[in-house]
């Protein structure tokens, strides 16, 4: 834009760079105004969309007569959320489930999961699978499933989980083993 | 004005090189269809099929992505580990009993697909053939036969004559030749015009139809082929865990995880049939009916499943223009050679051999080179390439033939 109007040194270019720099510094402050309200309105919407997503498996297969996810004792043909942690009762413990969205049947056993230092069937996908592995060799549809898991839900369950499970949860366990 | 003066130099310099023009364009065309008649040959998989996996090499390479958009919409359920003990009769007399699929599982679970009737469509890859009887055998078939969108593949010795289930039954073997032994090009019609499995779900699904005229096929798009290469992933059912703790089935067992589990009251028939709503399913022997890939072992069912995938996709669709490009790169060639230049002469190497089989050995690589290339290119463009070996050597002996007509010119 070639400007011809002149203020003294001040050209209608100037002007406009300015007023562009002040509407700039009025959202930052409103944003920094803000900050603590947006942040937990953030939080707020990413816990609800984890919590939403969470997926339902039923147990199809059972190595023993019950095991313990998050707070209760689930037997064969229950249903359990994918983000509860799950309490092995020893290393030959191992369990199918069975996904209620897709039907897609998974295996699970207790060795690998206390190495990786995973809790729950949510927790594996972040551990162990990591996106970006996922997208370069494998198919679209499922490179968008592990990013799900794998981004949103693991950086709200990161800090749930060390808050509220033990850091080994077969100590828990080990007066209660039946089997 | 500016046309007619160009149009009439462009005839003055082609007039005493049309003998020559004339023989190239006819030589194109005859390289160009013998390219497509030998890829509609599943015999021929040989070099071509080492080209075809370089090139798709190459490609990944260079730019991934292409694999299997599909493997989300599939699900396999495996018969392997669900046989039953029955009683094999020979030549009308009994000689023992052999093991076969349960087909009371197998009639469950095709009643499930069948009342909620959702599925995309099924693909039946066992073999009923004769001299094996159940009690299930009159209900099964009878319930095949009323089944939309499903097929079941033909036994290639004692086809089952007993019951009427011809209508959903088509072909589902493969070659493997001397020069390639493991799996090479997928036939999607066979010299009767009987189609296999793939195209005939795409019919039934689509409509889509391959047509013979003599040695030509064509489909609704027009020109295409009765054979391709398939493409594979090096995992045989795609993407999938396969970790120490936590494993991702590829396939369903169709006794432990889908029947029994409904016939224990863990699984409602409601919850099994709801998870195959809008899929494709693809029953078969997913752990002994193995075949050797260029990616290694692959299960029969799922490299049909494969096969329709690629049928779907149009990949054995011909490309006008790709045919232009080859007759194009072959009419350059022919015409150089019997121009008395030709290309290969300008290699130091090939000037100082005097040895005629050296010659035509060098010359021979030299073409095949060139024509690698060419299908390099075209298989970035197309997805597809055509043999060169054959057109290769037929260059190099109309070089060689060339050669020793210049040799015997010059010495007379």
């Amino acid at each position: 834009m070639s400007c011809t109007l002149h203020y003294g040194n001040f050209s209608l270019g100037h002007w406009y760079i300015a007023k562009i720099m002040r509407k700039f510094a009025e959202i930052v402050l409103f944003v920094m105004k803000r900050l603590r309200f947006l942040l937990v309105l953030f939080a707020f919407v990413v816990a609800v969309g984890v919590w939403m997503r969470a997926d339902q498996f039923k147990i199809v297969y059972l190595s023993t007569s019950s095991i313990k996810i998050g707070d209760k004792d689930y037997a064969l043909g229950e249903v359990f959320s994918s983000d509860e942690p799950i309490h092995w009762k020893n290393d030959k413990q191992i369990i199918k489930v069975r996904s209620m969205s897709d039907g897609q049947q998974y295996i699970l056993r207790r060795d690998s999961y206390r190495a990786s230092k995973t809790w729950s069937i949510d927790d594996y996908y972040i551990k162990t699978r990591p996106s970006s592995v996922i997208g370069s060799t494998k198919g679209p549809n499922n490179a968008a499933k592990g990013n799900i898991r794998g981004n949103i839900n693991g950086n709200i369950k990161e800090k749930n989980r060390e808050d509220s499970i033990p850091p080994d949860s077969t100590q828990v366990d080990k007066n209660t083993i039946a089997e | 004005m500016m046309m007619p003066r160009i149009w009439s130099r462009i005839l003055a310099a082609i007039k005493p090189r049309r003998k020559k023009i004339a023989f190239s364009a006819i030589g194109a065309v005859m390289l160009t269809a013998i390219g497509y008649l030998m890829n509609n040959m599943p015999v021929f998989t040989g070099e071509n099929m080492t080209t075809y996996v370089f090139c798709q090499l190459i490609k990944d390479k260079i730019c991934p992505g292409k694999g299997f958009e599909m493997a989300d919409s599939v699900r396999y359920v495996n018969i392997a580990y669900d046989h039953r003990l029955v009683p094999y009769i020979h030549d009308e007399v009994p000689v023992g009993k052999i093991d076969i699929v349960d087909r009371g599982k197998l009639l469950e679970f095709l009643k499930i697909l069948g009342q909620r009737n959702r599925y995309r469509y099924i693909f039946l890859d066992l073999r009923f053939e004769d001299g094996c009887h159940t009690e299930v055998d009159s209900a099964l078939f009878s319930y095949i036969g009323a089944l939309d969108r499903i097929v079941v593949a033909k036994a290639d010795e004692n086809p089952m004559t007993d019951y009427d289930i011809t209508h959903k039954i088509a072909n589902a073997r493969y070659y493997a030749t001397i020069i390639s032994t493991n799996f090479g090009r997928y036939e999607y019609i066979d010299r009767d015009g009987n189609p296999y499995m793939p195209l005939y779900a795409l019919h039934e699904l689509d409509g889509g139809n391959i047509r013979r005229f003599g040695p030509l096929y064509f489909d609704g798009h027009g020109l295409c082929q009765s054979t391709i290469f398939l493409r594979f992933s090096s995992d045989p059912f795609g993407p999938h865990i396969t970790h120490s703790s936590l494993i991702e089935l590829p396939y369903e067992n169709l006794g432990a995880d889908i029947i029994d589990l409904v016939r224990d009251s863990i699984l409602t028939v409601d919850e099994v049939a709801q998870t195959y709503d809008s899929k494709y399913v693809v029953i078969g022997d997913m752990v002994n009916d193995m075949h050797d890939t260029y990616t290694g072992p692959k299960p029969g069912p799922m490299i049909i499943y494969n096969a329709y995938c690629q049928l779907k996709d149009g990949d054995n669709h011909v490309s006008v223009i790709q045919l232009l490009l080859l007759m194009a790169v072959y009419f350059l060639l022919i015409l150089i050679i019997i121009s008395g230049k030709p290309i290969l002469e300008h290699l130091p190497l090939l000037r100082r051999v005097k040895w005629p089989l050296a010659h035509f050995m060098i010359s021979f690589v030299g073409y095949s080179a060139i024509l690698a290339l060419v299908d390099l290119i075209c298989f970035f463009l197309f997805d597809t390439i055509y043999s060169f070996m054959l057109p290769a050597l037929l260059l190099s002996v109309l070089d060689q033939y060339v050669s020793y007509r210049k040799y015997k010119s010059t010495r007379l």
